[in-house]
């Protein structure tokens, strides 16, 4: 094999290894800029699902307050006529049930003893002691107590406000809505699908089989679905709630109906910000991958491109300044030498001068070699 | 006059005849053969082994023989 031959081999062999680690590291980094751009839509979504509740609850809170300030409902309170409180509360309860979700409207009676004296949604149950996180916060804070509070089968958003009569606490005044509609709500305003999970341990079973039966199943596993907008349970599969971070865990990607979908799970905290659960956020990615995607084919044809533009540029140079020039220097130096083996004495005359580099430097030592020579043979033929 | 001279002569004239170039034909002949045709004169001994080689030489290059 030529050097020449080895020189293109080996070219050729740099080349290709040079394009197939760039291509290694374009491929890794394309995915990791997918896993990024999927981690931050996770961890926006759960933005958006925190910044769905805050909103929530200060609808509620001016709801509270508007309340408050009614003195029909605080008459009535003040004076423990219950039928008059439900008389004057239902009529505001529906309107707000209808138009603003609103599902639980309660008065609490103020600590210590801490007893509903009304549930104006439900009007039959009434008169215990009330544990929850969000009322004791509002005793505590004797302000604004809000959060997800966990039932034996719901989840609901809950604000309670002191009922401030004079500059003195009355009672409280709660209001709370199923955070069911919460998904559907972000889905539109975002595109994204969700699914919230609970763990099955701060829940009731059998309480949620009666409430739910078939139409949100028990099932296996750890957790349970409190809702869900995918409209695919497949796509809930190996998500899991143990051990989230804050901003929430990118768990993969997946393909379902010709789109790319970026699945991550962030955490589903309560009142008392203990993580409950998770929120499973399914985000489209398609068009990031696609292009991303593009992106990297066109950086591998470019660099298929460079690479061969390259290896034609260096053959073409050594070609030119190397071989081409060794083989005239072969083709000159094989006809001195044998015009010297057949007595003409004088070839140095006819020997080749080139550029003064390696190969000129050589050339030039050589036509003086031939001098030399070409000089002793002459007098040796003199002298026979 | 020795064989080898001889041939030689045969050589230069058979160049002459095609017309070649003397010095390059008689030098690839030499550096075939392994020895300088134009030490050779009539009074160089004769040496089967180096008539042999410079014979063959001189077929290779003029493509005839001498």
């Amino acid at each position: 094999m030529s050097i020449k031959q080895k020189l293109v081999l080996g070219l050729v062999a740099c080349m290709a290894l040079l394009a197939a680690a760039t291509a290694l590291l374009v491929g890794v980094g394309t995915e990791r800029a997918v896993r990024l751009a999927a981690l931050q839509a996770v961890e926006a979504a759960g933005a958006g699902l925190a910044a769905t509740e805050r909103a929530d609850v200060e609808k509620l809170d001016a709801t509270l307050l508007a309340l408050a300030a009614n003195p029909a409902l605080a008459e009535a309170y003040q004076a423990r006529d219950r039928g008059r409180l439900l008389a004057v509360a239902t009529p505001i309860f529906e309107r707000l049930r209808r138009s603003h979700d609103v599902t639980h409207f309660y008065v609490h009676d103020p600590a210590p003893a801490r007893t509903c004296f009304v549930r104006v949604h439900k009007p039959s149950e009434f008169g215990e002691v009330v544990e929850r996180a969000t009322l004791t916060q509002a005793i505590e804070k004797r302000g604004r107590g809000a959060g997800k509070e966990l039932g034996k089968t719901a989840f609901a958003l809950r604000v309670v406000e002191p009922w401030l009569v004079d500059g003195k606490v009355i009672g409280y005044l709660e209001l709370g809505e199923e955070v069911d509609h919460f998904l559907s709500r972000l889905k539109a305003q975002t595109g994204d699908d969700y699914a919230m999970l609970v763990e099955k341990r701060f829940l009731d079973e059998q309480a949620w089989r009666a409430t739910y039966g078939d139409r949100k199943p028990w099932g296996a596993g750890e957790v349970v679905v409190v809702d869900d907008t995918t409209g695919d349970p497949s796509t809930l599969a190996g998500a899991t709630v143990a051990d989230l971070p804050p901003g929430g865990r990118l768990v993969d990607e997946l393909e379902r109906g010709g789109k790319v979908l970026a699945r991550g799970v962030v955490p589903l905290k309560d009142a008392t910000g203990a993580t409950v659960g998770g929120v499973v956020v399914l985000h489209d990615i398609t068009a990031l991958h696609d292009a991303l995607l593009r992106v990297r084919s066109g950086v591998l044809v470019m660099l298929l491109a460079v690479a061969i533009v390259m290896t034609l540029l260096i053959l073409f140079l050594v070609e030119r300044l190397v071989f081409a020039r060794l083989s005239r220097m072969t083709e000159t130096l094989e006809d001195l030498g044998a015009r010297l083996a057949g007595g003409e004495y004088d070839v140095a005359a006819r020997a080749p001068s080139g550029p003064n580099d390696e190969i000129g430097r050589f050339e030039e030592f050589f036509g003086r070699f031939l001098t030399v020579v070409g000089g002793l043979l002459k007098e040796l033929t003199a002298h026979r | 006059m020795s064989q080898l001279y001889e041939t030689i002569q045969r050589i230069e004239y058979v160049i002459g005849r095609r017309n070649l170039p003397g010095f390059k034909t008689k030098g690839l002949i030499a550096l075939r053969a392994g020895f300088s045709l134009a030490l050779v004169d009539a009074s160089t001994p004769d040496d089967p082994a180096k008539l042999a080689i410079l014979k063959r030489a001189a077929q290779d290059v003029l493509g005839e023989n001498v």
